[in-house]
This record gives C-alpha cells, structure tokens and sequence, in this order.
C-alpha cells in the first residue's frame, strides 16, 4: 500500500495516481484560492494546462498536480490562503470585486503615504501563491545537446503520425512529449489510435523518443530547449513539427470557475483513468462530436447525467439523459463548489440542481510554440504545426493524415475556428481574476486593444501563459470592432511550459579557472595564488618586497604565461597588421620587436602588447592577458572585412612565458644557453631564438619591469623543465620568483600605466602619454581619423606621475582635489621600495586650460612629476 | 482619498499639423509631452506610437530606478531624474508603487572593488548617497544573498544607494499619458512614422505616418532602439547599436526579496515586484536586430547567475520571457541633442537603462525642444561628444555590460 503524505494526512493511492487524481478521491476539491478574490479553484483541465490545480509537492511550489505522477512518501501541501486554503478568510475579498474593479491600484491615489504603506503590506501579506524553499540544493542538472533532421513536439495522434512520415527514408526523428503517448487521454478511440501508432513507432529505427521532457520555447535556429524532470535538452532540428493538440474553451459565465465546472477530457480522464466521479449528478454542454465519449466516461464512472446542452450538430447521445437542444449555461450557482446550474433556452432559463457541470466545448489550438515561431527567419518554413493546433476539431483521421503531411515536409491544411462570442458574465482569465465586466469596464475606459487590455487588466498574464483565455481576450477587442492589429493574440513568449529557473541554469559551467602550465609549480613554491580576469594567477609567494628585491638587484622569475599570443601570417599578414596597428610595421625588421597600441576605430586605447617581426614575412604579436580573446577577434573581424589573406594563429595557450629580469638576468642564462646573450649580439628591442636548458625559447628583451629582461616564450608542455632549469642554475644568484603584486610596484616606478586600472575606455594615446607610440604620419590605420580630430583640440584630461608625501600605498582611488576642487583622481600608488618615497598615476583634468601640478589626494600633498620615476633614461633596461 | 477616474487620456484622431511631434510613445516621448506642457506651455503637442501606449521598451524593462552613475555629467542627470521620481506620484496624482527599498550593486572581484568604491566616493562627491558594505552588510541587508566566499563570482561588497528602488512601469507612461491629456497633448496610437516631410528647401516640415501626414514646427524623436532607423530616413547616421535585451519574470512568490539587487560582472539584476513575482533582468545580445526576442543561451547565463548568487531560486518557476531592442552608445551614455537637421531633436541611447530617466530625460528633452538649444543638463550629451572625443563613459555604472 503506497502513501502520500497531505498537510499532515495520509493519503492512498493507487497505481496509475496522479498527485491530483489520489487528492481527489480523499475528497479535496478546492485545490487552490485565485490570485486576487481568492475563490476556491478545484481541478478543470486535468491537462497541465490551467493553474487551478497547482500545490506544493515535496517543497517545490507552484508543481500541477493533474500530471506530476503520485510516488509513496510524497509530501503534499495546498498554498494560498489565510490561514488556509479550505478555510481563507480574504475570500471576503470576493464580495469586494465591485468595489474593487479593474485598474482599482492603478487610479486610486491613496495619500497620505503612510496609509498605502499598510496596504501595500495587507496586499503583498495576500499574495504571492508560492512559498520558495529555503535551504534547497540545486540539483545536479545536466544539458545535452541533440541534432536531428525532424523534431516532433507531442505524441498525440498527429504527432506520432509526423514522426512515422518524418522517419521515412531514415531521416532521424526526435518524437518528444510533455508526458508519454495518451497519458492525458481517457480510454476511447482515440487512444486505441495513440496505442497502435505508438506501436509502429517503437519499431522505427529512426525515431529517438523522449518522454516527460516539455518544449520551453523555440528560438531561432531552430532551437528547441526540451525541460526534463533532470535535465535540459538543447535540440537542434532541421525542422519542428508542432503537434501539441487542442483545448477546450471555458466558457465565459457566472460561476464558471468554481470546483466542479469541468472542461470535457478533463472530466473524462478523471472518470475513465482514475475511475473516479467527478461528481453524482452531472449536466455536459457538448458542443463537439467527442462529447458522446465524455458521456460514456462519466456515465461509466457513475456520474448520474442529468441534462445534456447539446447543440445541433451533435446527434442525440444514447443514454437516458435529457436533452437541451439550443441552450446555453447562464450560471453555475453555489459557493464551495457548483450546487447548480441555469440553463437558457427558448423558453427561458431553467436551473437544474447538480455538482458537476463539464464543458465539452469547441477547443482552440494549443499553440503557444507555433506562434513563437511564426516570425522566426527563415519565415516559419522550419517550423509547421500538425493536427489539433492547426485545425481543431479535427477527427482522428484527419489529424493522422495531418501528421503525415507535416512529417513528410509537405502543407498541411489550417482550418481556423471562428472565435465565439462571450457570455456577459463570469471570468475571462481565471488566473488573474478577470471577468467579462472588466474587460468591457476597461474597454470603455479607452483601453482598446488586447495587448493594452492585457496590460492593464492583467488577463493572460497569469502562470496559465494564457493557454486558457488568450483566445478571449481577442476575441472579445475583435467583437467590438477593434481591428486586426489591435485585436490580435497577445505575443506568445517562452516559456510554453513552466519550467525551473535551475533547469534554466544547468548548461552553464563556468570555465572554471585558467591555469599555466606552471600553477602547480607556483602553488608549491608557497604561491598566494587568486583571480586575475579568468586566469588563477600567483600574487606573491611570501613578501612582495622581497621579490621586487631580487628583481632590482639580482634575478628573478615571473611566469607570464597568461599573455595572449599570437603568429600572424599568409600573403596579406604584414598588410593587415600595417592597417589594424597604428604603429609602423613594415620598417620593422626581423629580428626586432617594438611596443605597440592597438586603437578601436574611435582611436581609444583598447590593447597594448609587444609585436615581433620573424624573418620569414610573419610577426608574433603579443596582447594583455584580460585582451587575448578580444584581440584575436578584433584581428580576424578586420582581415575579414576587407578580405586579406591573413592567417591568425591564437598561440596564447600553446605557449608559455617566463619572464627572467634583474640585472644578473644575462649571467643567469647564458648558463643555459650557447646561443649568444651579450649586449651586441642580443639588444634591447630584439628577439632571439635561444635554446635554453634544452628548451627552444622565443626570448624577447622588453622591460616592463624597468631592468634587464629576457621574455622566453616556449612549448607549454617544456615549462616546468625550463623554469626549474632556470631556478636551480641561479640559486647562487639569489634568484626567485615574483608574483603580480611585486609587478604592480615593479612597473608603476616605471610610469607604466596597467590598462584597465589606470585607464578608462575613452582614453586615447595623448592622454596616456602614449603619442609616440602613434605614426601619423601613416595615411591611414584604425582609429586614425578619430585621432586626428581629436589632436586639434586641447586635452581635457591627462595621466600624469604623482609624487606624494609620506606612505600613501592607501590612496588608490582618492579624489585629487585643487583648492576644495576635485579635479582627478589616483588610479595607482605605493611607497616604491626603490625610491624610498610614494609615488603615483592618477588622472587630472584640465582646469582653465592648463593641468594644475600642485593637488591634495586626501592629507598628502601630490606633486605632478615626470615619469619613469625610476630609471628615468633606461639605463638598466638596455643593459 | 480615491480618485477614480473614468478615462486616463484621449485617444486622439492625429490633426494635420502642430507645434511639436513627438515620435514614440513611450515613457520618454510621454514624460516629454508633459513637460513640454507643464513647463513650457506647449500644448499644440502630438505624441505618435506605432503600437499600444508604452508597449516597447516601457513595457518590457525591469523597473530599477537609481541615480549612482560615476561622471559628474551623469549624476547631474539621473540625480535630477531621481529627484522627480521622488515627487511624481504628488505630481501625477497616481500611485506609481514607487518604492524607495534600495538598490545594491554587487563587487566580485578587486577590479569591481575598486571601481565601486571609487563610484561611491564619485557619488557622493556629487550628492548622491552611496554606501559601500562588506559581504557581511550585503547578508544583513539582503541574507538571501549568497555571501559564501566558495562562489566562481564570490560576492566581495556591494555599494547600495537607499534612495534607489522601483516603480511600476506602466503606470508612470499611463500617468505621464493622462496628465500630458489633460493638458491637451494629443495621443495617437498605431500610427508609425514611414517617412517624413521636406519642405522644396530640403526642410523638415512633419512626419509620414500611417494614419497620415501629419506637419510639425518641430520634430522629437524618442523612439528608443527605433530611434536609428528612424534618422536613417532622413540620412541621418548616429553612433547607436540597437540590441535585444531580454527579462523575465517567475511566477507569483511570496516575498523573499526587498530590494534591488544587481550584479555587473555576472549579468543578473532581480528585484520582487508587489505582487510577488520576481522580475529579472538579462545581459543584451551581441547581435544587433530589431525583433523584440532574444537568445536562449543569454537567458541560461542569467539562471547561472541568479541561482548561484540567490540559491533560494533555484525551484522558483519561470513564467515569462521576452526582449526589447536596446540603443547603446559607444560610451554607454545617452544622446539629448539638436542635430543637424533643423527643427530635428534626438533623446536616444539610453541603451539598458531608460526606465530609471524618464522623468529626467523628459524634463530635459522638452527644455531643448522647446528653447532649441539644450540646456546644462543635456550639453554634455550632445552629439557633439561623438566629434570632439569628449565621452562620458558609463560602463562601469551601467548595469548590463554592453
């Protein structure tokens, strides 16, 4: 015997249970309090398609239980209602309603403040149907991705034919439903069709089917997004055929949301799979042929059938109930739930005494998916739809041979029911609360067109996406006149099926961290290793003074690795290089390398990196770390622009980069290596080939870091054997690492700005004191035109040297002020160990036309000075 | 205490010819009209929308209102506009559910650090309140906030502006729209602006709409992402990148979440609207495009965000998504500008973050409409910056990285 566990009762149930169905036969009928007027709401569609039935199951709000199958030790909780649902005191607010008419919030000003605040508390205390869980783990969700030639979306009968048709030739098919084949559906003829075509496609080789996984949207591509109950489908489809069905219409009359008003195959279902009576005594309004079988459903389940209100085209069904021809309901009477309905016909209106009212009405398409793509390029030819939600009320036949239209690729005939007209009383959108009186209220008001009506009334917007009245709300702006702009449905949006924000979030990892090939290496030398951009990058592997020690007066080693690196090649590699940088490339001769900006088209500074001109015609090209993926883009958007055969090769994770500075930099290496270090052989501003330690290295002498230094770019793979080789063979020298907290002092006594810290995105080379780095007089290059307008106009901003008084390492980001004025700001500072005094870089604009140089940055005085601060005439740097 | 009205404006038949036209009806092109009334006197006004009233953008944004933007020129601005909000519901005479509940923006990592806390000190210096809180204050002030140091994007502080809260968004275009009514602005509904008029002298002299020519003395255009398409009929090229951006909404929630909360780095900004459901905003699409949808990837980068910052979320249900198109400029700044078509006037570019300027930018808009050339507020963001290299570069406050 399984149990599941409801507010503190256990309750049975039997195999085939479904959440709502084992509720039901303990006796709940009210399931829910609406939004607003907190009516009871019991179950309707049994489809998953309206928001009456939705509870709390195992914690996780808002779950619809007519389909979420029932599972022993479930534990099951209505939400809504104070202090509860059976028993809500704000259904007071029901009898409120004509108080409380549409856009009621929206026009009453209710002053003084203090008293909307008490109300905006009664209110938002009221609301608010879902409890989240506090405590929750995610769960461990996971995406695939699937490419297909044919997606069908539903396995009812014109979907399972689409995927017979689809799979002819072998195409591959993937069938998916919200369910399985039938579930929703009561036993009949319909099913019989389901079972036998379910069967020919069990047997098909082609066709992959996936069950209990609903389509979130369909995004253009086509995407379809497939939510299952542990995972996210990614599916990649030549083309969608959409065969998600039809449902029937809630009419629109007073009473029409109580407990116990039914649509059709909802009762049916409940009667012929559950073996449950929706109630004893039961009037139906059947309006389409599949109302006969309804009748036998409930009939069969021992619902005694008490008028039929059938229209005419439906012959006379069999059993003994009595017959209305030509009526209509006018009401459904009673306050738990129906005690009654009345009955116009000719002869007047007639209540009939019952529990149970089912409306076997004329059903409007499902097609919420269908619409999300109607717009999508190429226009809709991917996406098609089959059966029911193209041609509702179709047969059985005619819905199959849909199926195999749309599988096959060919048209399927569209056959779009009239809309019918609404009644004048009852709820429009049951989520909401909106009724008949508030739709025509606020069409007098002027809102005239039903994405406005929508707006304000809130219909449709409730956690039904519409499924239920988003065919009234049009239908109602067209009665009255609005034309077919203004009356046309309101935008279908994703998701067509509620899903989990988590289910949402499972395709997203994170690149988790991006190493060197030397983290380890760095984490056993005592590294405090922490985020840099994207990459985990050593900060200091002790004390940072230390480091900047060895750097100044002896050796030392930093792993820049990180550097984005890149070969450019091909018969227009120099062209495109000569056009994207501002620098002079062609008069860059091999062997030589040179630092370079690299302008966007406005001519601000996007990147710096230092660029190699190699002997075969190819350059080597090195950006910032944070800009290697930025700069391979920008290279490749431009040698595509204007069609140069330009090769770009992103070495930026094949190689790594060890930086050996200091002044013992040279008697370091040329212990490792044969190749010749000395001043003359190997300058300042060239690169090398050199076999260190065995290792074949690209050495590039730049000084970053304002001292003798040897950049050796080398096989990733060759790090370790290098940069050990590199430590044991200087241990005498006192060599050891330095980290990037050593790097931001190292280069800032150099006046090197870091981009990104002390730069902004509008700064051009001017400003940074970086205009020698720019040949004007190239005819052209990007962001040259820009550049030149702005050199004719004087400098509104600079970044200038600071000298500052005392220790002002704690001043980055203080305001620079001249007389009480802030006129910049400190972007970069410390106490320089190699000076003995503070020193900074910082903004400063231009006052009165001219840069003031005398500023207070908090209580310190700064004083604007030249840079370099250290090493002013690169002495060391071109040792 | 109620004021229930019958009727919140006109729905007007466009007449042949006016003062002003306004193209958008929209929050902006709404505020503009009232202003342009209210201070001005201009009340020969029309304001012409393509679709329903403040269906686009107005309709589509994620109702954060702040002013803690880091140039002196921006603060000026969205201050001013901050300034209005915090009168409008007395000045429109409607509640607006403007709720002051405080905005956080969240810093993870020392990058985000420094630049917050420079925004903060920026702020202030500006008269702007800003405060800067440790993960343990963001926990106090907001403990659904996962403050674990364990996180990919580890919550390191957060500045919070108290003055900074949300709205609701179609009760300030509706407001603005009565009120701009009442005082004769005419509001033309689904009428879209195929073209426009030229005098023999190439002058402009009106608009082309699809509810017919309509002539005007002057020309505003507020037209959002559309505002690009819309010069380009007049051969007018300016510097905006018109993007999707998507938001969404979950289903109804009982309140977990009182206030606004934004992350930069991480692309996710959430807040709970009265009615319970949580309103989320995403990052903009790279692409450039019109159509009002967005891609699915952006979307399951934001649950990413949102449920590692907010793991209360993870079983909240999505109800909707959708997208509007952004106007972005290269600085990430707006233009309120003259241009040099005569008589043509352009507020655009205020890419992801128009709602929370609306006031201002309709107070401005219509100052330099009205006076024809732009008042302290809008000079620094004339069209003119775009010539003379002199940007005013938002985005680090700007919320969505662009």
């Amino acid at each position: 015997m399984a149990w599941i566990e409801f507010e503190g009762r256990r309750v049975r149930i039997e195999a085939g249970d479904t959440v709502a169905s084992a509720l039901f036969r303990h006796g709940v009928r009210t399931f829910t309090r609406s939004i607003k007027s907190h009516r009871r709401r019991g179950l309707t569609c049994l489809t998953g398609d309206c928001a009456n039935c939705l509870v709390r199951v195992d914690d996780e709000p808002g779950m619809r239980s007519c389909i979420t199958p029932a599972r022993d030790g479930m534990r099951v909780e209505r939400e809504g209602g104070v202090p509860s649902v059976e028993r809500d005191l704000l259904a007071a607010l029901d009898r409120l309603h004509p108080l409380l008419p549409v856009g009621f919030y929206s026009k009453t000003f209710i002053r003084p403040r203090l008293a909307w605040t008490v109300a905006e508390r009664l209110i938002r205390g009221a609301t608010g149907i879902g409890r989240l869980p506090t405590g929750v783990r995610p769960r461990i969700s996971q995406v695939r991705h699937l490419h297909v030639e044919v997606l069908v979306i539903g396995a009812g009968v014109a979907g399972l034919s689409a995927a017979l048709s689809a799979s002819e030739g072998g195409r591959s098919v993937l069938l998916c439903d919200e369910g399985e084949p039938g579930w929703l559906v009561a036993p009949g003829p319909t099913i019989e069709r389901i079972c036998s075509l379910a069967e020919a496609v069990q047997r098909a080789a082609s066709i992959t089917t996936l069950w209990h996984h609903a389509a979130v949207g369909i995004y253009e591509g086509p995407l379809v997004p497939l939510a299952g109950p542990e995972r996210l489908v990614h599916v990649h489809p030549e083309r969608v055929v959409v065969a998600t069905g039809a449902l029937e219409s809630l009419q629109t009359f007073r009473g029409n949301d109580l407990p116990g008003v039914w649509l059709g195959r909802g009762a049916a279902r409940l009667a012929g799979r559950h073996g449950l009576s929706p109630g004893r005594r039961a009037v139906i309004v059947a309006e389409t042929a599949e109302a006969l079988e309804h009748l036998g459903a409930l009939g069969s389940s021992g619902s005694k059938l008490v008028a039929v209100v059938a229209s005419d085209e439906i012959p006379a069904p069999t059993a003994g109930a009595r017959v209305i021809r030509g009526g209509a309901v006018m009401a459904a009477l009673g306050r738990r739930g129906v005690r009654a309905v009345v009955i116009r016909t000719e002869r007047g209106s007639e209540r009939i005494a019952c529990d149970t009212l089912v409306l076997s009405t004329r059903r409007f398409p499902r097609d919420a998916l269908l619409r999300m793509a109607a717009d999508l390029p190429p226009s809709g030819e991917a996406v098609v739809g089959a059966g029911e939600v193209v041609a509702p009320g179709c047969s059985l036949d005619e819905a199959e041979q849909s199926g195999a239209l749309a599988g096959r690729g060919e048209a399927v005939p569209i056959s779009e029911p009239p809309a019918p007209g609404l009644g004048a009383e009852g709820l429009v959108c049951p989520c909401e609360d909106v009724s008949v009186a508030d739709l025509e209220r606020a069409w007098e008001e002027g809102w005239r067109s039903s994405e406005i009506l929508k707006r304000y009334t809130t219909a449709t917007m409730g956690p039904c996406r519409g499924a239920l009245c988003g065919w009234a709300l049009a239908a109602f702006a067209r009665a009255r006149g609005a034309d077919a702009l203004a009356s046309a449905r309101t935008t279908a949006r994703p998701p067509a099926r509620p899903v989990r924000l988590e289910q949402l979030a499972a395709g997203v990892h994170e690149v988790v961290e991006k190493r060197t090939g030397l983290h380890h290496l760095h984490v056993s030398r005592g590294a405090r290793v922490d985020w840099s951009g994207r990459w985990k990058r050593p900060f200091t592997y002790g004390d940072w003074r230390d480091e900047h020690r060895a750097v100044r007066e002896r050796v030392s080693l930093m792993d820049v690795g990180t550097l984005g690196k890149f070969l450019i090649g091909g018969p227009d590699g120099r062209e495109l290089l000569e056009r994207v940088l501002p620098c002079r490339v062609e008069s860059l001769e091999p062997g030589r390398c040179r630092y370079v900006v690299v302008l966007d088209e406005g001519g601000y500074v996007m990147d710096d990196g230092i660029l190699c001109a190699l002997g075969d015609g190819r350059a080597y090209l090195t950006s910032t770390s944070g800009g290697a993926e930025r700069m391979e883009a920008w290279l490749r958007g431009w040698a595509d622009r204007w069609g140069l055969r330009a090769h770009i090769v992103d070495r930026t994770s094949a190689l790594g980069a060890i930086n050996v500075a200091g002044p013992r930099a040279r008697e370091l290496l040329s212990r490792l290596t044969d190749d010749p270090v000395d001043a003359s052989a190997f300058p300042y501003g060239a690169h090398r080939h050199l076999t260190v330690a065995g290792v074949p290295c690209r050495a590039i002498r730049v000084g970053f870091v304002g001292e003798l230094s040897f950049e050796l770019h080398h096989p990733r793979s060759r790090g370790f054997e290098l940069w050990t080789a590199l430590e044991q063979s200087g241990a005498d020298l006192g060599v050891r690492p330095h980290g990037l907290d050593a790097l931001d002092v190292l280069r800032l006594e150099k006046g090197h700005p870091y981009l990104g810290q002390d730069t902004l995105p509008d700064d051009h080379p001017d400003k940074l004191g970086l205009g020698w780095t720019v040949a004007m007089d190239k005819p052209w290059f990007v962001g040259r035109v820009a550049l030149q307008r702005m050199r004719e106009l004087p400098l509104e901003r600079r970044l200038v040297g600071l000298e500052l008084d005392g220790d002002a390492s704690s001043l980055r980001g203080m305001p620079l002020a001249l007389d009480g004025r802030v006129v910049g700001r400190v972007t970069s500072c410390a106490l320089s160990p190699a000076l003995g005094r503070s020193i900074g870089l910082g903004w400063l604009r231009a006052v009165d036309g001219g840069f003031p140089q005398v500023l207070r940055a908090g209580s310190a005085q700064a004083r604007v000075v030249p840079t370099p601060f250290y090493d002013p005439e690169g002495v060391r740097v071109r040792a | 205490m109620a004021d229930a009205r019958a009727r919140y404006w006109r729905s007007a038949e466009p007449r042949r010819s006016y003062d002003v036209v306004i193209v958008g009806g929209g929050g902006h092109g709404l505020s503009t009209a009232y202003y342009l009334a209210r201070n001005h006197g201009l009340t020969d006004v029309c304001v012409v929308e393509k679709g329903w009233l403040a269906g686009g953008n107005m309709a589509r944004n994620t109702t954060i209102i702040r002013s803690n933007y880091l140039w002196d020129e921006s603060a000026a601005i969205y201050e001013h506009s901050l300034k209005l909000w915090e009168g409008l519901e007395d000045e429109l005479g409607f509640d607006l559910q403007f709720s002051q509940r405080g905005v956080l923006n969240l810093a993870h990592h020392l990058g985000d650090v420094r630049s917050s806390l420079r925004r903060v000190n920026a702020n202030r210096l500006n008269g702007v309140d800003a405060e800067w809180l440790t993960p343990e204050e963001v926990r106090a002030f907001c403990p659904i906030v996962n403050v674990s140091p364990d996180l990919r994007y580890p919550v390191l502080g957060a500045t919070l502006q108290r003055r900074g809260g949300i709205a609701r968004h179609d009760k300030v275009a509706w407001g603005y729209a009565a009120r701009a009514s009442d005082l004769g602005v005419d509001i033309v509904e689904h009428a879209e602006v195929v073209g426009f008029l030229r005098g023999p002298d190439g002058r402009l002299e009106g608009v082309r709409t699809t509810r017919g020519d309509i002539r005007a003395g002057r020309v505003a255009l507020s037209a959002a992402g559309h505002t690009s398409v819309l010069a380009s009929m007049l051969g007018l090229r300016l510097p905006l990148q018109s993007h999707p951006l998507q938001a969404l909404v979950s289903v109804l929630l009982e309140p977990v979440l009182d206030c606004v909360v934004m992350s930069n780095a991480v692309h996710v900004y959430v807040s709970q609207a009265e009615k319970g459901e949580l309103v989320m905003g995403a990052g903009i699409d790279a692409y450039n495009s019109y159509a009002q949808r967005g891609s699915f990837h952006v979307i399951e980068r934001q649950m990413a965000a949102a449920v590692e910052l907010f793991p209360i979320f993870a079983h909240a249900k999505l109800l909707r998504t959708w997208g509007g198109i952004v106007d972005v400029c290269p600085d990430a700044s707006p233009i309120i500008s003259a241009t040099p078509i005569e008589n043509l006037f352009i507020n655009c570019g205020w890419g992801t973050g128009g709602f929370k300027a609306t006031p201002g930018a309709g107070w401005v808009f219509a100052d330099l409409v009205a006076n024809g050339r732009p008042g302290e507020l809008a000079r620094p963001f004339s069209l003119e910056r775009f010539t003379i290299g002199a940007l005013i570069d938002e985005h680090g406050a700007a919320a969505v990285a662009h």
